[in-house]
């Protein structure tokens, strides 16, 4: 049951949750499904890479994403 | 004083850096037209430079180490050419052993491999083994071009800029063409042929946007080739020469048979050679320099680049029989030795000999049909033109290459049915889809040509990248949650934070309004 005082946890809600993986954004979507491949996660995020100090996200980028770039 | 100038200063470079950075990024969209044109200018420049310091540095010890200019080893006597190519011999040696055995893939071949298969990263190395020897290779008379070096030369550039400027991968492709073209152009001062040949054998398509940076960086290549070395071309033929009825079409078909067979010829020469791969380097090289040693001995005229030759049938002055034997010699050496591991080029030696092929089929000609078959120079070019078809696969790039080299429209007509008959023979019939192709089938780096794949290559992830998302914590109450789905974010990032990792993850933000 549902309290407007309790914290909501977003591991524990009912909903799909996808595991990221860290690409630069200078990646092509090749290397994006290469990296989704081999780090074995569902997506992948892009951080703003001109300040290090940064470690805010960009975007994300979903295999469906790159799929339906290139499908009809 | 100092303290107070100091801020701005700052501020202006932060911006510059954030300028630059956007521009980058923006390199990663379909429609970076404007800014691959730019790039496009900056790697045509660059490429022409270093092709003019390679020619340059080919050229200038030529012309002292030869009696009569650069191109003329047919007048050194039998132990000075033998001289010269042990020496070079050596030099190569040396050079390749201290590159190792991994930096010795150079030429067309290597940018093509490097091309579709790396992502377009050439290896510096490789880079600096073509330059110095593709420079030996030439001074020392083996039996090669250095247009191919030249194509490796600016692919190189155009893939450190990338690197330098930390540019997307899939800009790689159209500038690594963009250097292709420059370096053509550079060398032969055939800006369109320049344009024509990296579209038709690297990038290996015609769109708009590869198009337009590729054509400046092509007219940026001829232009510093112009300025260094003038704007005369290779090549002079007599205007006025062209076909003189239409009954000269049966032997432009005959001479597309030539062609082909000539093409085939020098393929299958070339990929059987390459079966030798596995032997040391010293070995291959002396079997290299022996051959060419032998093959010159009565055929003098197969060594360097060989446009002396080219000059002289053109002009008419090579009988029929010269011009076989030196066509036929210069096929088998220049397709050993390059496979052999000298470090030289493909392109200039099938213009020789297609050249002198043709010429051999129009001088016999004529002498059968004095009034009725146009000047052998004539079919000199239309024979360069089909060889260069055949062997290397490029049909439009060999079309526009003899247009430009000797601006005489006339051969376009019959250079059009030589070089169909020619490249389907050599397809069809032969089984050869061009020399580079069948180089990488035989040494096992295959392209893989599936359009998807291809499509995905050429694609930064800017383009399919969801910017509309929210990085929040793992845990919020009811009130933050609102603010948080009050911007209609698509996504929510957060970092699970458990003991073992601070992985990232997301989640859709419907699905928390969902829950809610």
């Amino acid at each position: 049951m549902l309290s407007l005082e309790q914290d909501v946890d977003l591991l524990a809600i009912p909903a799909r949750r996808l595991l990221l993986s860290p690409i630069h954004e200078t990646a092509t979507l090749w290397d994006a499904l290469e990296a989704m491949r081999l780090s074995r996660a569902e997506a992948l995020y892009v951080a703003y890479s001109n300040n290090p100090l940064i470690n805010a996200v960009r975007g994300l980028v979903t295999e469906d994403a790159v799929k339906n770039f290139y499908r009809i | 004083m100092k303290d107070s100038a100091n801020p701005p200063r700052l501020k202006y470079l932060l911006r510059l850096r954030e300028v630059f950075h956007q521009f980058r990024y923006s390199i990663s969209y379909v429609e970076a037209l404007p800014q691959l044109t730019f790039l496009g200018l900056i790697v045509g420049v660059a490429a022409g430079l270093v092709i003019a310091l390679f020619r340059l540095c080919i050229e200038f010890p030529l012309g002292w180490l030869l009696p009569a200019g650069p191109e003329s080893f047919e007048l050194l006597d039998l132990a000075q050419r033998w001289g010269l190519l042990g020496a070079g011999a050596l030099a190569l040696l040396l050079l390749l052993l201290v590159a190792g055995k991994s930096h010795r893939q150079v030429s067309v071949g290597h940018v093509l491999d490097r091309l579709y298969n790396y992502q377009g990263h050439l290896p510096a190395t490789n880079w600096y083994v073509q330059f110095v020897g593709g420079v030996i290779s030439v001074i020392s008379g083996q039996s090669v071009g250095r247009e191919g070096p030249a194509i490796h030369l600016g692919a190189g550039v155009a893939s450190r800029c990338a690197r330098w400027l930390k540019l997307p991968n899939n800009s790689r492709f159209t500038l690594i063409g963009c250097g292709v073209a420059s370096a053509i152009s550079a060398s032969f001062n055939t800006p369109l042929a320049g344009v024509i040949f990296a579209m038709e054998v690297i990038l290996m398509e015609y769109t708009l946007v590869g198009f337009v940076p590729v054509i400046l960086a092509s007219f940026s290549g001829a232009a510093v080739a112009q300025i260094v070395f003038g704007g005369s071309p290779l090549l002079q033929i007599e205007q006025h020469s062209q076909m003189l009825t239409l009954l000269e079409l049966p032997l432009m078909l005959v001479m597309g048979l030539v062609i082909a067979c000539a093409g085939a010829g020098f393929i299958a020469v070339h990929i059987r050679t390459l079966r030798l791969l596995h032997w040391p380097i010293a070995v291959r090289l002396l079997l290299a320099t022996l051959f060419t040693a032998t093959l010159a001995w009565p055929v003098p005229e197969i060594m360097g680049l060989g446009y002396d030759t080219l000059d002289a049938a053109v002009a008419g002055k090579l009988a029929a029989q010269t011009l076989l034997i030196v066509g036929v010699a210069k096929l088998i050496s220049s397709a050993a030795v390059i496979a052999l591991g000298v470090p030289g080029g493909i392109i200039g030696p099938t213009l020789i000999i297609g050249a002198c092929l043709g010429g051999a089929v129009g001088t016999i000609a004529q002498g059968l049909y004095p009034t009725a078959i146009a000047e052998p120079g004539f079919y000199v070019i239309i024979g360069m033109a089909g060889m260069m078809a055949a062997a290397l696969n490029a049909p439009m790039a060999a079309l526009v290459a003899a247009l430009e080299l000797t601006y005489n429209p006339h051969m376009i007509f019959p250079s059009m049915l030589v070089i169909v008959i020619a490249c389907l023979v050599t397809r069809n019939v032969f089984n050869y889809q061009g020399v580079f192709i069948e180089q990488l089938r035989v040494t096992g780096r295959d392209l893989d040509f599936r359009p998807a794949l291809q499509v995905l290559k050429k694609t930064g992830i800017a383009n399919v990248l969801n910017t509309n998302l929210l990085v929040t914590r793992r845990r919020f109450n009811y009130e933050e949650a609102k603010q948080l789905l009050a911007g209609h974010p698509e996504w929510l990032v957060f970092e699970a934070h458990d003991d073992q990792s601070r992985d990232k993850t997301a989640l859709r933000a419907a699905d928390l309004a969902t829950f809610f």
